[in-house]
């Protein structure tokens, strides 16, 4: 790997791991979603360190070059991040249904008025 | 409130934007079953549909954002688990069901023959006039497999007019129900933990207005989910029957 290409990448993963741990800081992203955004970092720079690493995964999976292997890595994280949105999107689908559902019946229970726009919205 | 009418059954009317129906579905529930509690479940309506309840008596429980219609129903029957019926008739709240009908799916749930009693119009001869071309066929194919599976015929099996006993309002009310579409995989998983299951035959009416629930595209994200829900249903058999052994 040339000087320059390691020092592209170990800044892009410094920025990264700094940009993670500030918006966890700040609360901004939760600690249970970041671990994947840290890994991210962290396998950046393993690449760079430890490039015969890299060398040596392209041959056991049958990669020309590195390079691919790289793409092929960025693809599968890529998926990965999805798989988990897609994971806490659902759940958080269940916990708005059982939030609405219950909030319906209580409010049916205490008899109060739903205070809501009443804007007309596409019908089912 | 429901609590302090009879346990026994009430009436589950889901329904989103029926403003100028639901009155009258509510009044012709009032008709025919005067003591039965109606519980209208209003899905996000843009409209005055849960004022319409309200004036005509009935108890409304309004989602304040839309869920679909399974959803609908799962609160429906949630309710009716916190308030202890033990039976719960099912219709929408589009006018196509008719309130004429619901003693016919409470008679085998009061003599304790069935758990689940679905409304058919095919046992009474007549056609899905609703349905979009490829809904029709995917109800076909999927009632095939349904048949296939269970190793017995159901005529209906899209039907959401049905009659549940208190087997039924438990497994239903378990958190195992889907958002929307529910009929062919619910009628398997039904059947997979259990529950008696009937078929009672029934009229409906085509809806004269309004915009039915069914569009093109709806109808072939129905198709891709049914496939799905089935497959996960067979694929959770050991659940049911655990729930089987557990509900005897």
């Amino acid at each position: 790997m040339q000087p320059r290409q390691m020092l592209a990448s170990l800044g892009m993963a410094f920025m990264l791991l700094v940009l993670i741990v500030r918006l966890v800081q700040k609360g901004r992203l939760d600690i249970s979603y970041c671990w994947l955004w840290l890994c991210i970092g962290i396998g950046i720079v393993l690449v760079v360190a430890r490039y015969d690493w890299l060398v040596a995964l392209s041959r056991l999976i049958g990669a020309v070059t590195p390079t691919t292997t790289l793409f092929l890595m960025g693809i599968l994280v890529t998926l990965m991040l999805c798989l988990q949105f897609s994971l806490v999107i659902s759940g958080q689908r269940r916990q708005i249904k059982r939030l609405t559902q219950q909030l319906a019946i209580l409010r049916e229970e205490q008899g109060a008025p739903i205070a809501e726009s009443k804007e007309p919205r596409a019908p089912c | 409130m429901a609590q302090a009418c009879s346990k026994k059954f009430l009436v589950l009317v889901p329904c989103r934007n029926e403003q100028d129906r639901i009155g009258k579905v509510i009044d012709a529930i009032h008709h025919v079953l005067p003591a039965a509690p109606v519980v209208v479940v209003d899905d996000g309506s843009g409209d005055r549909t849960r004022e319409q309840a309200l004036a005509h008596g009935a108890t409304v429980l309004s989602h304040v954002v839309n869920l679909g219609y399974g959803a609908a129903l799962e609160t429906g029957y949630l309710y009716a688990m916190k308030n202890r019926f033990q039976a719960v008739l099912q219709m929408d709240g589009d006018g196509q069901h008719l309130a004429e009908e619901l003693p016919r799916l409470l008679a085998p749930l009061e003599a304790q023959e069935a758990d689940l009693v679905i409304g058919s119009r095919h046992l009474a001869g007549e056609p899905d006039p609703s349905s979009s071309f490829i809904r029709h066929v995917g109800q076909k194919l999927f009632g095939l497999i349904v048949s296939a599976l269970t190793r017995r015929h159901f005529s209906d099996p899209t039907s959401g007019f049905q009659g549940l006993g208190n087997r039924a309002l438990r497994l239903f009310a378990s958190g195992v129900f889907p958002y929307d579409y529910p009929d062919t995989d619910v009628l398997l998983m039904s059947h997979l933990a259990g529950l008696r299951i009937t078929e009672t035959p029934v009229h409906m009416l085509s809806r004269a207005e309004g915009k039915s629930m069914h569009t093109w595209y709806s109808a072939c994200y129905y198709v891709f989910k049914m496939f799905l829900s089935i497959f996960v249903v067979l694929l959770n058999s050991a659940m049911w029957k655990r729930w089987r052994k557990h509900a005897a």
